[in-house]
């Protein structure tokens, strides 16, 4: 009984702090976000005009707002396929064939990552520059002008570039992620297989895989919190939202409304909206991704 | 027997602790002071203390937060030193950084704002801040002797027009700091290497641009393409009010019906287009102003909108032999005598709930002192928008600063502004983005039009959005 009670004890006090913290460092503002998204507010004074549902209903009828949420979605699905298809293919080429420069490959590769968004964003914005940037300048090179294009100007290459952006700044993260996943089963196992007749591929789909389901399922919510967290700077430098709202998103519209339009109360509103969207698209990966642990 | 753990972990802790402490440590405000205070203004009466204390300033603090952009941050410490040597008493707190507007916002919440202020106004929304009644009028300083000849009030100095930028309810609410002067810049030196005439009107401006696009070696024009505000001022609106007078801008601010519809719109929106169509630079759109900018230098374009503070905006990237020169935005108008040039001021204001409102007032109007002046054409490059505000600093500006400004002393040259780009946030955004729109091809020039139209009148029914009024 004693044990228990000090063991209880233990907990408590590493757990209390934390949620203190988190309580009032995000339990707060959440509730006070949504207290404010019934108000119109500058956010210059104390003056809160109440309205009621006045925001909520703006933001349904808000032709950009719908937008802004087609283009998170898209940079969402398009960004997490490609990232994890291309991590798991250099962690698996890495790790399988046991190069003795994997160490090498794992700094570069993470380097990305160390970088701040907003560097990244500079630095992409001159790569994809129409005339002084090394894509277009590569490809008149190579003789393809035809190829070349205004990437971040044109309505139609905006997003795409935007995700290859993405792509570049975090496969390097998930591969190493996807890399000590790998490295955790046991070797025995694909010995067992091999000896069984399966093939290489086989025993990719049928024993990698399965058990590095939960590391999998772990690194998709990183990426959606990483990918909301990080899109803002990231069109704000590179677009600015543009052009003429094609690579608008939640976040950087929130923005505008909040800090250019002073309408905060709306602000607050596209944010509760956001956040529903990034709990939704978390809980519904979660439910897809659902599968039996194995124990190994 | 100290384990290598504890030792890392207890090095951690004082770096934390160093480190706090650090970002804890402010600047010192006080700069160097190149000028001699001159303290010819009255002193500021109080209704508390005696007329000692009250010269002096004893006992009081004056809290002033400045925005540190483009400009610099010589200028604001040269006022203060001579403010300080008006009060020798007085205590003046002073927060100098681009990030000032972050700092303001919560003490404006908290009724706590500092005496006097200057925000960049992209990040801090003077007109709300007028809506929430947090700033005092200044028209009583305005009325107040100006700080060089006590015969002309501060009100009779400013070039006419400029106080209408932050005025409403017939009350000004901020005076205007530096001015810029929009149009289109070119260097010299290439135009008279490849004997290229400078245009005085659109026929010319398209003829030269031809000539520019024949020669293979560069473009004819480039704009800020991700900022499509530097063409609507510089260009756009030059052009609407040559085709219809001051009324096309004016009809816009007061949201008149159709006013975006109006023949001097279309007739403008069109001539750019037909433009831009044949002579803009090959990803325009995709450019930021540091890059569009780049390619002005770099020679890959030769014309470009911006506004005078493109010197020194650029400064160390101008090749030796860049003459930079401005040009005036082209009149499609055969005959047509009257040029418009927009001219764009940031703000400076005191708040209501300051605790020293009259010193932050008065600190304001020392800033027009011709001393003062000298110093931010000195280490600034810019001007103020007073009559004759170049003045006696040429020598002092940058070259393509004076000629701008001496434009505008012509007959023939009026400033103009939009109000409604503070006014009504919403309708601005969307005129750029069908500016976009219009010269990626997306939109015909009645589109353009009609899409910004749409926006007025969903600002004009919108009940929510306080309407302004200028006569």
């Amino acid at each position: 009984m004693n044990k228990k009670y000090k063991r209880n004890i233990f907990i408590f006090t590493f757990i209390v702090p934390t949620l203190i913290f988190y309580l009032t460092f995000f339990g707060y503002p959440i509730l006070k976000a949504f207290y404010i998204s019934f108000f119109r507010w500058t956010g210059l004074s104390n003056t809160k005009t109440f309205v009621g549902f006045d925001n909520f209903k703006r933001l349904f009828e808000d032709k950009v707002v719908w937008k802004a949420m087609l283009n998170n979605v898209t940079m969402l699905f398009y960004g997490m396929i490609i990232i994890f298809i291309l991590a798991m293919f250099f962690a698996t080429i890495i790790v399988r064939k046991g190069y003795k420069e994997s160490k090498f490959y794992r700094v570069v590769f993470l380097f990305p990552n160390v970088l701040s968004v907003v560097v990244i964003s500079i630095i992409w914005s001159f790569i994809f520059s129409p005339n002084m940037g090394i894509i277009n300048n590569f490809l008149n090179l190579i003789g393809l002008e035809n190829l070349a294009r205004t990437w971040l100007g044109d309505e139609n290459t905006v997003l795409g570039s935007l995700v290859v952006t993405q792509v570049w700044t975090y496969t390097g993260f998930f591969m190493v992620l996807y890399m000590s996943a790998m490295k955790n089963i046991p070797k025995a196992m694909y010995e067992s297989a091999q000896i069984e007749g399966a093939s290489e591929i086989r025993q990719y789909f049928s024993i990698t895989i399965p058990l590095m389901w939960e590391i999998i399922r772990t690194s998709l919510v990183f990426f959606v919190a990483r990918f909301f967290k990080t899109t803002f700077p990231l069109v704000y430098v590179m677009t600015g939202g543009g052009p003429n709202r094609s690579s608008e998103i939640l976040s950087t519209y929130m923005y505008e409304q909040g800090f250019v339009n002073s309408n905060f109360g709306y602000a607050t509103t596209i944010g509760l909206l956001l956040f529903a969207v990034m709990m939704s698209i978390n809980f519904i990966l979660q439910k897809v991704t659902k599968r039996e642990v194995y124990e190994f | 027997m100290i384990s290598s753990k504890r030792v890392v972990s207890l090095l951690l802790c004082i770096l934390l602790v160093v480190t706090l402490g650090l970002t804890g440590c402010q600047p010192a405000n006080t700069g160097e002071n190149t000028q001699a205070a001159t303290a010819n203004t009255k002193p500021v009466e109080t209704s508390s203390g005696s007329q000692a204390e009250v010269e002096t300033g004893k006992g009081k603090t004056l809290e002033i937060s400045w925005f540190e952009g483009g400009t610099g941050r010589e200028y604001i410490e040269s006022a203060i030193d001579k403010y300080q040597a008006m009060y020798p008493d007085l205590e003046i707190k002073a927060e100098i950084n681009p990030k000032n507007h972050e700092q303001l916002r919560p003490r404006f919440v908290a009724g706590d704002p500092p005496d006097v202020f200057y925000a960049n106004s992209s990040f801090l929304d003077y007109f709300a801040l007028i809506a929430d009644d947090q700033l005092l009028p200044l028209d009583d300083i305005l009325d107040s002797p100006s700080p060089d000849d006590e015969s002309v009030t501060l009100r009779e100095i400013f070039i006419p027009g400029m106080l209408d930028r932050c005025s409403t309810d017939n009350a000004v609410y901020a005076l205007p700091g530096f001015v810029h002067y929009y149009g289109l810049w070119y260097d010299q030196n290439t135009f008279d290497r490849n004997g290229w005439s400078i245009p005085e009107n659109y026929a010319e401006w398209v003829n030269v641009s031809e000539q520019i696009k024949q020669s293979g070696n560069m473009s004819p024009f480039v704009y800020q393409g991700m900022y499509p505000y530097y063409l609507l001022r510089a260009i756009l609106f030059s052009s609407a009010c040559q085709y219809g007078g001051t009324e096309v801008i004016k009809n816009i601010d007061n949201l008149v019906p159709g006013a975006w519809q109006d023949e001097a719109i279309l007739n403008a929106a069109r001539d750019i287009k037909d433009y831009c169509d044949k002579y803009l630079l090959n990803g325009t759109l995709a450019l930021n102003h540091t890059q569009a900018q780049m390619e002005l230098i770099n020679g890959s374009a030769a014309m470009i909108t911006c506004g005078t503070f493109l010197e020194n905006e650029m400064a160390g990237n101008w090749p030796d032999d860049f003459d930079l020169k401005y040009m005036f935005p082209p009149v499609n108008i055969a005959g047509n005598e009257e040029k418009y040039i927009w001219a764009s001021s940031d703000f400076r204001a005191v708040p209501r709930d300051a605790k020293n409102p009259e010193m932050g007032k008065e600190f304001l109007k020392i800033m027009y002192s011709k001393d003062m002046r000298r110093v931010c054409a000195e280490t600034s490059g810019s001007v103020y928008p007073v009559i004759g505000g170049a003045e006696g600093f040429e020598d002092l500006l940058p070259a393509s600063v004076v000629y701008a400004n001496s434009m505008l002393g012509q007959d023939n040259v009026s400033a103009i502004f939009g109000n409604y780009e503070k006014w009504y946030k919403t309708i601005y955004k969307q005129a750029q983005d069908s500016l976009t729109a219009l010269i990626s091809g997306k939109y015909t020039v009645e589109e353009f039009a009609e899409s910004i139209e749409k926006e007025a009148e969903r600002v004009r029914q919108d009940d929510s959005i306080i309407k302004y009024n200028l006569n």
